[in-house]
């Protein structure tokens, strides 16, 4: 039975980072899934197609930026919104992801987990206030 | 020497790890008390307390982050503190980063599980005296 939470999927290969949003996210409303590889990474996201995909930019076996590159060619998956969540912080890296499709850009540890959770509730809010 | 009741609580299922971080400490002068998971660290805190906990990450039945959060709702053990243990390949930008989620959390600190098993007690022996003033 649908729970009616906004499902986000978490791709991070830093289990304490990831494991530490999670339980926050989840503290917040949210559903979360993780994924510590991109090794199968559409297929995991055509399996849960998450409201929203958190993605880390330093992960094996594809980076990053491979990953938005093939979420956003791929039809079935080029709409579900992902956000960079990265140690890097240079303009250059912000707009290349900005560029390939990103909705937004956090950099690990600049906010608190609270801050996090009050961001992404933010982003969906427009979307709610469209539907009503 | 530690005071007799200085017990610390060790949480790692990797045994030969958690045995030789346990024989360091008690070199360093403290009581050990040990758990396999974060659900056994559960039955351990309430029954002794510790004056710290020195937490796995990734863990079978329940993992340390989620052990770490039970502890935070249970009025008796909010207060005790934690450390966490991960494995991270990034040093450069995790040990930072980890640092920051895990005081942001409510943790002490999250130390690098790979680091030298003498520098990693010696931390942990610092930490310790940190959160006991």
């Amino acid at each position: 039975m649908a729970s009616g939470k906004k499902k986000i999927l978490l791709i991070d290969d830093d289990a304490f980072l990831a494991l530490a949003y999670k339980y926050a996210l989840e503290q917040a409303g949210f559903e979360v899934s993780m994924l510590n590889d991109t090794a199968s990474v559409l297929k995991k996201i055509l399996e849960i197609m998450p409201d929203l995909v958190l993605l880390d930019l330093i992960i094996q076996p594809k980076n990053g930026f491979q990953v938005l590159k093939e979420l956003k060619d791929e039809q079935k998956t080029h709409e579900i919104p992902v956000i960079v969540f990265s140690n890097l912080s240079q303009a250059s890296d912000i707009e290349k992801v900005k560029a390939l499709g990103a909705a937004d850009y956090f950099v690990k540890g600049e906010d608190t987990k609270n801050e996090v959770a009050e961001r992404i509730k933010c982003f969906f809010a427009p979307i709610s206030g469209v539907q009503s | 020497m530690r005071e007799p009741e200085c017990t610390l609580l060790l949480v790692d299922d990797e045994a030969f790890f958690r045995g030789m971080m346990a024989t360091k400490l008690r070199q360093l002068g403290y009581a050990i008390c040990e758990a396999g998971n974060g659900e056994e660290a559960l039955e351990q805190a309430r029954a002794l307390k510790p004056k710290l906990v020195i937490m796995d990450v990734l863990m079978p039945i329940m993992d340390g982050v989620a052990a770490f959060y039970k502890m935070k709702e249970d009025p008796f053990l909010k207060d005790v503190p934690v450390v966490f243990l991960s494995a991270y390949e990034d040093v450069q930008h995790n040990a930072g980063i980890n640092e920051k989620i895990a005081k942001d959390i409510g943790a002490l600190h999250c130390l690098n599980k790979a680091e030298e098993i003498n520098t990693l007690c010696a931390k942990i022996d610092a930490l310790r005296a940190e959160a006991s003033r």
